[in-house]
């Protein structure tokens, strides 16, 4: 059987089908599928990565939303949740969320890989087991503290307004050499100094000799017995909307999925897996954020420096109540005219304000407590993912307390306006007014969420009546030569930004295959 | 809200849907004096009128020509799914129908014949309806409009937006099958014997 050459090849300009061997076919090519690429590979292991996204590289990074939300996003920077309640931001493209992100690292918290031990059978992995694997991640990704001194205004607003009223709050971790503050990691690094996979482990895996597909779309994985014998995928156009004609064979020893949250589900769905006690696609997490727009009298200019170099945990842990955390986002006009309600007059009134405005998040924690499990996963006509995602009355509660929190902190730090995202925005101008917020409306399209973190769908537990692969190596529970290694595993969400768990995690569990597949 | 009624609204919220893509039920046509200026990817001739008017509304006051952002949101949704692309039709024609207007607005007039502050009170019933499905309707529509005014660089002004730090050079234009064809022989090892 033929192999495929090294490097990247883009399947959109395939004249004719093809059908390739290898050791591991990995799907997907973001921090799950990277990490776990660049291991293999190293190992001497042929490996074939196949992406649905297409290949940009800094030349085509050019800081313009319109260029980057069609072409680096899923759906076009148009996913949401069936109800359209929850914009849902996730990359597609190759290097995944990490070619978008905005940058912010932080190891899984100890009591999120607790919880996961104590209430959904994980007994693979722990704080001890991954701590390596983190170190190894932050020093190949260049990962280091911002200094208070390079803290934009934006996300100063929040440090100040914290530290006025005691709230814990530090700079955050990012992986960036040479940053240039351009602004613009959500929209592809313009210079390369985000540590993104498009840079790091995909070149390592690359220079191991991996083959990388890309707009190469997985239509489903043929199953013989317990194993899978063919990943069955259809070579798509440059712009990521329908296939070319050209079909791809795939026919490894293993399969690795990581297509992450959300799209790792809908593949195993379309693809008829074994799913014996319905667990596929359940307990999905988004972390809901919610927006609190800030009006300062100075110019805050949110779109310049590093989007996110601040976070506050102070209100994670709410005991019976969900939890949330603080931070900050970019302030895009693209993105903050969706964010921003209304419309008309009154919308174009609240854009003109966009220099002076400062954009809080709170970012609320699901999967914690009993009824609030997150979302399901289907797929609907043609294959496509469908997310269903209610959101628990826990959860609306803890958006109220986020929306007073998060105004307190504006008013702290010396905010003249704040407003919320609701249709009907309220707008405060003193801390007084506060309790209006428990009049507004907190219900699916009457407040603006979205999602940046996508997680869970394919839970890991060694109980095969709780998770979909095992939690010691992440293999299929039903199926020997399947492995799921990306966000999809994670059976809650991890409370703080993922993309450092998920390179931990995969390491580790890339780590632990290579060795069985060596063996 | 209790489940029963949440059942009920998503049932009606279904059903209204469902009423918009009925074309034949419109009592009477609305304005199709508008026209695209190009070939259309997603919306139909019969809906452009109906999302100008839309884009009129949503980016009032701002420079943004309603025209030239109906282009660009049917260019956007190339990039949605299907299903999103579909409902996005029928959600224009249900806004536009005179029959679920009767009933939805208590006016039997398309909207695209209603006048400015008509149209105005139509998208706030919408947004302020009970019914999730609408209000999920409006703000697909509202955002469509406003990324497609706010991403484009001639909005820049409008919001002091300095734009890009970087210049760049215009990359070229992306083709459905890239710059090159290949042939599969040119990407594979001619190897046999490999791992089976």
């Amino acid at each position: 059987m033929k192999t495929l050459a090294a490097g990247v090849t883009e399947a959109q300009t395939l004249t004719e089908d093809l059908e390739v061997g290898c050791d591991v076919c990995i799907i997907g090519s973001g921090p799950g599928g990277a990490v776990t690429a660049s291991v293999l590979a190293a190992a001497g292991l042929s490996v074939v990565v196949v992406e649905e996204g297409g290949y940009f590289t800094k030349e085509r990074f050019r800081q313009r939303e319109d260029e980057a939300y069609p072409f680096l996003y899923q759906d076009g920077g148009q996913r949401t949740t069936k109800d359209l309640a929850v914009t849902i931001l996730q990359g597609k493209v190759m290097g995944g969320g990490s070619v978008v992100n905005w940058t912010t690292c932080f190891r899984t918290p100890d009591h999120v890989v607790d919880l996961w031990r104590e209430k959904h059978g994980v007994s693979g992995v722990d704080s001890k087991s991954l701590a390596p694997h983190f170190a190894w991640a932050e020093q190949r990704l260049g990962v280091s503290k911002v200094p208070l001194e390079l803290v934009n205004k934006n996300n100063r607003t929040l440090y100040d307004g914290c530290k006025a009223l005691k709230y814990d709050v530090d700079t955050t971790s990012r992986n960036v050499v040479g940053c240039a503050q351009t602004g613009s990691c959500g929209h592809g690094c313009p210079i390369d100094a985000k540590q993104s996979m498009l840079v790091t482990c995909l070149p390592d895996a690359i220079n191991s000799g991996a083959a990388i597909l890309t707009r190469c779309r997985v239509d489903t994985l043929q199953f013989e017995g317990s194993r899978v014998v063919a990943v069955n995928t259809s070579a798509i156009d440059a712009f990521g909307l329908g296939p070319t004609g050209v079909k791809v064979t795939i026919k490894p020893r293993t399969v690795v999925l990581a297509a992450g949250a959300i799209n790792s589900p809908a593949i195993l769905l379309r693809s008829s897996a074994p799913d014996p006690k319905g667990r596929l696609g359940k307990r999905t997490f988004l972390h809901p954020v919610l927006l609190s727009v800030a009006v300062y009298k100075e110019r805050i200019e949110g779109w310049r420096g590093a989007p996110q170099s601040v976070a506050s945990h102070h209100h994670a842990d709410r005991g019976d109540e969900v939890g949330w955390f603080l931070e900050a986002g970019p302030i895009h006009p693209m993105l903050a005219s969706t964010a921003m309600p209304t419309f008309g007059a009154n919308h174009r009134d609240g854009m003109a304000k966009l220099p002076y405005v400062a954009g809080h998040l709170a970012i609320t924690i699901d999967g914690h407590h009993d009824d609030v499990e997150g979302g399901t996963v289907s797929v609907g006509a043609g294959g496509v993912p469908v997310l269903d995602y209610p959101i628990a009355e826990r959860q609306w509660r803890a958006c109220r307390d986020a929306q007073k929190s998060m105004a307190q902190v504006a008013f702290a730090s010396g905010a003249v306006e704040v407003m919320t995202t609701h249709d009907q925005p309220l707008r405060l101008t003193r801390e007084s007014d506060l309790s209006a917020i428990d009049n507004m409306p907190w219900a699916p399209c009457s407040v603006g969420l979205f999602s940046a973190h996508q997680m869970g769908g394919c839970g890991f537990s060694d109980d095969a009546n709780k998770g979909v692969v095992r939690s010691d190596d992440a293999r299929h529970h039903q199926v020997d030569n399947l492995h799921v290694v990306d966000g999809s595993v994670f059976p809650t969400s991890v409370g703080v930004n993922p993309q450092l768990s998920i390179y931990g995690l995969a390491h580790l569990m890339a780590s632990r295959l290579r060795d069985t597949l060596k063996a | 809200m209790k489940r029963r009624s949440l059942l009920k609204v998503g049932l009606l919220g279904s059903a209204i849907l469902a009423l918009g893509g009925a074309g034949g039920l419109a009592l009477w046509p609305g304005d199709a004096s508008v026209q695209p200026k190009r070939t259309l990817a997603v919306i139909s001739i019969a809906d452009f009128p109906i999302l100008v008017a839309v884009a009129s509304r949503v980016l009032h006051g701002t420079t943004a020509n309603p025209l030239d952002i109906a282009h660009r949101v049917d260019d956007a949704l190339r990039f949605a799914t299907p299903q999103s692309q579909g409902d996005l039709n029928k959600v224009l024609a249900l806004l536009e129908n005179a029959l679920p207007g009767l009933l939805l607005r208590g006016k039997a007039t398309p909207f695209t014949l209603l006048d400015e502050a008509g149209q105005d009170a139509a998208l706030g019933r919408w947004r302020d309806s009970r019914l999730g499905v609408l209000r999920g309707a409006y703000h697909a529509l509202r955002k469509l409009c406003l990324a497609s005014h706010y991403a484009h660089p001639s909005s820049f002004v409008e919001v002091d937006y300095p734009g890009p730090t970087l210049i760049k050079p215009e990359p070229p234009p992306v083709t459905a099958r890239g710059a090159l064809a290949v042939s599969a022989a040119a990407v594979v090892n001619a190897v046999e014997g490999m791992p089976q």
